[in-house]
């Protein structure tokens, strides 16, 4: 009974991190006069649970910033972090599972791949067009550079992070 | 559950990807398309407007405002929006680019030759 309660605090105390990682990286003044184009510090929480304390508790964070993201910006916003996040997700999770073998970097950088094509089906859908696709190789590019920027700050937290679950 | 930071084959994936995006980028990003003609507006996925882009104009809506420059370019200059984004997206003129602005649900989308260019060929 205490060890679930210790996981929920747990997970409440992820999701905390990964709100104000969002707020935090939308402070940085990165600007490439394009959409989408972020750090995604954000995936750092989602990804060390999933590492950690597995695929639930990970989806539960996933839908729960989703969530926030509804009620401080609009379902616009919402269905575009729903859509990133949820492929993010189901990518990361295959990438572990199937994987034994597999480094901080590949299941960062999928992840943020996945994360950019998720927002653009969701775009796409929101207009019914796809137009926005036209703006994929870029995104995928920066995919791939913020990837590798938030998988080595996880490895760097992991050994700290690692005390707390 | 000790994972590295890179794997000699992670590392040669990593790679790889780049290159296939970088590849991809090169194919959409003006060294292959060429500048459009026309411009269409969409709004609510219907197009409420076609933009010829050779000559410049300053077009107003309710809630953007769009500026066809010199070389064929059109770009928003101004949006009531709150997060700006199809403002800071600039100038476009290639055929396939596009603007959206997601809280106005508006789509600018540069078109290639106009009908009336196909009909004259």
């Amino acid at each position: 009974m205490s060890n679930s309660i210790r996981k929920l605090t747990i997970i409440s105390l992820l999701l905390a991190i990964a709100i104000v990682l969002t707020m935090v990286e939308n402070l940085i003044p990165i600007d490439f006069g394009m959409v989408g184009i972020k750090l995604g510090l954000a995936n750092i929480v989602v990804m060390f649970c999933l590492l950690t304390m597995g695929a639930r508790s990970a989806f539960l964070i996933v839908l729960a910033k989703a969530l926030f993201v509804m009620f401080s910006k609009g379902t616009v916003a919402f269905s575009l972090s729903m859509g990133g996040g949820l492929l993010a997700f189901l990518v990361m999770y295959c990438l572990i599972k199937n994987d034994d073998q597999v480094s901080y970097i590949l299941i960062s950088v999928l992840g943020a791949m996945a994360f950019n094509i998720g927002q653009l089906i969701m775009i796409s859908i929101w207009y019914s067009s796809l137009a926005v696709f036209y703006y994929l190789p870029v995104l995928l590019i920066s995919g791939i550079v913020t990837g590798i920027i938030t998988a080595s700050i996880l490895s760097r937290c992991m050994p700290l992070l690692r005390r707390l679950y | 559950m000790n994972k590295k930071f890179i794997t000699k084959r992670d590392s040669i994936i990593v790679v790889s990807l780049i290159a296939i995006c970088l590849i991809l980028w090169l194919l959409t990003s003006g060294v292959f398309s060429k500048t459009g003609r026309v411009v269409h507006i969409y709004q609510d996925n219907d197009l409420i407007e076609t933009v010829d882009l050779t000559v410049n104009k300053v077009i107003s809506y309710q809630h953007l405002k769009l500026m066809v420059s010199e070389n064929g370019e059109i770009a928003v200059i101004w949006a009531d929006c709150a997060d700006q984004v199809c403002v800071k997206m600039g100038k476009i003129k290639l055929i396939g680019q596009s603007i959206m602005c997601l809280p106005n649900h508006i789509l600018v989308q540069v078109m290639g030759e106009s009908d009336l260019d196909i009909v004259i060929k």
